[in-house]
């Protein structure tokens, strides 16, 4: 029988709430490597643009053509903005996410 | 209305603040600070004028170690800003020894400023071979031996095994800039281009393989909230615009050049056969451009550059026949220009040599202007296999011009003789050829001249020498300001104000970073300098309107002008197109009989000049318009090497 206190032994991040982010709805075929959500992601964060500070890596290889989409564990589903900024700023329907932004802690506001 | 010569407000985003210097001959890398620049020249390519200018002592050729090259980033470059992925290269121009200057998309200037800086000023030449690599703020000097004679892409690829870095962007030469080959370009991001005025030639005279930049730097902005909702009204624009949907699903490029899309790429806009015509017969088009078996039916995907959200550049692959096997970026609308120019029809030799220009690192327009005349100069027997290695040059074999590409990008053979531009050549050959020798001010011109004045009136005063991205418009509603209507096909007097219009936007569009296929030009053609002007102000903190940015596009544009009259020699008398377009008319298809009117020349150019409130008998810049654009430093410049006039004055009829 496992008890909640058992499950946050496991993992220290077990009630750290996962993105809505869905990988299904990743349509990477359609992906240009234009990098706009990239840009956008790292606005979220800091309110400036770098890829440092973007949850996304977009590579391309331009040898053969191939893009690389991914996105690693800093991505909080947007929180506090009106909606996934990556995807609202992808012009190519790469990204589409059915649910909305949770909102920010104390009221909402964007960070 | 006039402004300052700062703009207002304080400087608190979009740039990073600081320039690279690099001097190749001693070793020595030390930086500036971009801001003492920015509030003058903003950025990108205006900026590179400035210190390209104010740098370059009166009679220094593109080949002493003094000759600076610089690249710079656009100001909006990093952020959101729809297609604000630019790069500006400005050097002296290796054809004309005037301003030497080519842009290019990508990655490249965003990636430059992550890396930490807005522009890197090169000067001096590297004993060896050697690359540049600026990373986080810093920059070093490395050995490239192993990369001298590696095609671009094989150079990418080996600077990213190298360095062990996938975000990295890279900005090479190929064989064709090693050679010094005169129209040698700088690519980057697998197939952009600076090509034009030899900049590949430059940079590969100072033995400078790459540049190579990368970094988690920080492009911050003076008011988020007031950017973003800038950054939304342009891409509402972008949306909405009717060319945006088939050019997303389509890629716009090849929109532009399919062949049963003659609307979008008129009719009257090609200069076949070494531009002995202006028009090329629909199958002849077909067979090139066809959806099904054209150059079209290779795409298997679409690119863009960092921020753009409507994407142009094709990835082609070609699986059968003698080029099966190549694959990579290219084939731009000018391509069809290049193969119209030796009547090639073969799409697989077409699309190969122009994957072949970009990795060897050749400028197709500087490439295919000597090839073509070439072609003629055979036609005429004044060339022979006996001069060509056995190559038979004649129209339509596209094979033959691959073969050709090759030859000029490594100097081999009668490459070499093509390979210092199509003037060079025919002073060598003589006989007349210098009459069938399309170029403009020492700089091969691919473009066409009879059908369409107002692209030919925005080529024939560039200052970069014979290049379309001054001020050329064509068609109306694809290109120059939104509201303005004309006559595309005849002397409409309001064509020099849409080309004035058109040159100092895209003066505006290069110091910003952004292209213009967003906004001035085809494809969108949808953000309009007001929209610029407020992405400007909110990332950069100043306070700019559409008027004020048009004014500082003129600057811009004087800045270059400038550049020409301190260090050439041409007056009014080098804004004419060749005269090959004076003499000969064109004897096919719907505007067969079509010359160029002296005349209405002398009138076009009248008006532009008293546009510019330049002197109109020498087209020489006035201490009066100099002094209105509070450009009274460049006035003194110019005044040194007295070539500068008081103040204009009336003049009558034609040159």
């Amino acid at each position: 029988m496992s008890t909640f206190a058992e499950k946050e032994h496991l993992s220290p991040f077990a009630d750290v709430k996962q993105p809505a982010y869905d990988a299904k709805a990743l349509h990477i075929e359609q992906c240009r490597a234009c990098q706009c959500c990239m840009l956008a992601c790292s606005y979220h964060h800091r309110r400036a643009f770098s890829p440092a500070f973007s949850s996304i890596s977009v590579t391309r290889n331009n040898q053969n053509g191939i893009v690389q989409w991914s996105i690693d564990s800093t991505c909080d589903d947007c929180v506090g903005e009106d909606e996934h900024l990556c995807a609202k700023y992808c012009a190519y329907g790469v990204l589409t996410i059915a649910a909305s932004p949770a909102a920010a802690p104390g009221g909402g506001e964007a960070r | 209305m006039t402004f300052s010569d700062e703009m207002r407000g304080e400087i608190q985003g979009a740039i990073t603040g600081r320039i690279l210097r690099v001097d190749l001959s001693s070793g020595s890398i030390t930086t500036d600070s971009t801001e003492q620049y920015a509030k003058r020249w903003i950025g990108g390519q205006m900026l590179n004028s400035w210190l390209l200018l104010s740098e370059t002592p009166p009679g220094t050729r593109w080949s002493d170690p003094g000759a600076p090259l610089i690249f710079g980033a656009g100001a909006l470059g990093g952020t959101l800003v729809p297609s604000a992925c630019r790069t500006s290269v400005d050097t002296i121009n290796v054809f004309s020894g005037g301003k030497g200057s080519a842009n290019m998309g990508g990655n490249f200037g965003p990636m430059l400023k992550f890396a930490g800086f807005d522009h890197i000023v090169l000067k001096g030449k590297a004993e060896r071979p050697t690359y540049l690599w600026v990373h986080d703020g810093r920059a070093e000097l490395r050995d490239a031996a192993s990369l001298w004679g590696m095609t671009i892409s094989e150079t990418e690829l080996a600077l990213r095994r190298e360095l062990g870095s996938r975000t990295l962007a890279v900005a090479a030469i190929g064989p064709a800039g090693e050679h010094k080959v005169k129209g040698a370009c700088i690519v980057n991001t697998g197939g952009k281009v600076a090509g034009g005025s030899g900049v590949g030639c430059v940079m590969g005279d100072k033995n400078l393989k790459a540049i190579v930049v990368d970094g988690d730097g920080v492009v911050e902005l003076a008011d988020p909230e007031r950017f973003m909702a800038a950054v939304d009204v342009a891409r509402r624009k972008i949306d909405a615009s009717p060319y945006s949907k088939a050019m997303r699903s389509e890629g716009l490029v090849v929109q532009c050049y399919l062949a049963e899309h003659t609307k979008e790429y008129p009719d009257g806009f090609a200069t076949v056969r070494n531009a002995q015509e202006e028009w090329w017969p629909p199958e002849k088009r077909e067979e090139l451009c066809g959806r099904r078996a054209g150059v079209p039916s290779h795409m298997q995907k679409i690119f863009g550059c960092i921020s753009c959200p409507i994407s142009c550049m094709p990835y082609m692959r070609i699986d059968s026949g003698k080029y099966a096997g190549m694959h990579a970026q290219g084939y731009w609308c000018n391509a069809v220009l290049w193969s119209q120019k030796t009547d090639t029809t073969d799409p697989k030799a077409s699309l190969a040599g122009d994957l072949l220009c970009n990795d060897l690192g050749l400028d197709g327009d500087n490439t295919h202007v000597p090839i073509a005349w070439a072609f003629e100069a055979y036609e005429k027997g004044l060339l022979t296999k006996a001069d060509t290695d056995g190559l038979a040059l004649e129209w339509g074999d596209g094979d033959v011009v691959v073969e050709l590409i090759r030859k000029i990008a490594y100097r081999d053979g009668f490459g070499d003789f093509l390979a210092d531009g199509v003037v060079a050549a025919a002073a060598k050959l003589g006989h007349g050829s210098e009459t069938f020798a399309t170029s403009l001010m020492g700089q091969d011109t691919l473009d066409p001249f009879r059908v369409a004045p107002g692209w030919g009136l925005g080529v024939a005063t560039s200052p970069v020498a014979g290049r379309h991205l001054r001020g050329a418009v064509y068609p109306a509603f694809t290109t120059g300001p939104h509201d303005q209507v004309w006559d595309d096909y005849g002397y409409d007097p309001a064509i020099p104000e849409a080309v004035f219009w058109m040159l100092r936007t895209k003066q505006v569009e290069d110091a910003l970073g952004v292209c213009n296929y967003t906004s001035s030009y085809l494809a969108a053609y949808a953000v309009e300098n007001a929209d610029l002007a407020e992405e400007l102000s909110a990332a950069m903190g100043v306070e700019v309107t559409a008027e004020e940015l048009l004014w500082r596009g003129q600057r811009g544009y004087n800045l270059e002008k400038a550049f020409n009259t301190i260090h050439t020699g041409w007056e009014r008398a080098a804004n004419y197109p060749p005269v090959r377009f004076f003499d000969e008319p064109i004897t096919q298809g719907p505007y067969a009989g079509r010359v160029c009117d002296r005349a209405a020349w002398d009138k076009m150019l009248d008006r532009f000049y008293e546009l510019h409130g330049w002197d109109k008998a020498t087209s020489l810049q006035t201490r009066e318009v100099l002094s209105a654009l509070a450009m009274d430093d460049v006035a003194e410049m110019i005044a040194a090497t007295g070539k500068l006039k008081e103040a204009t004055v009336a003049r009558g009829g034609g040159a």
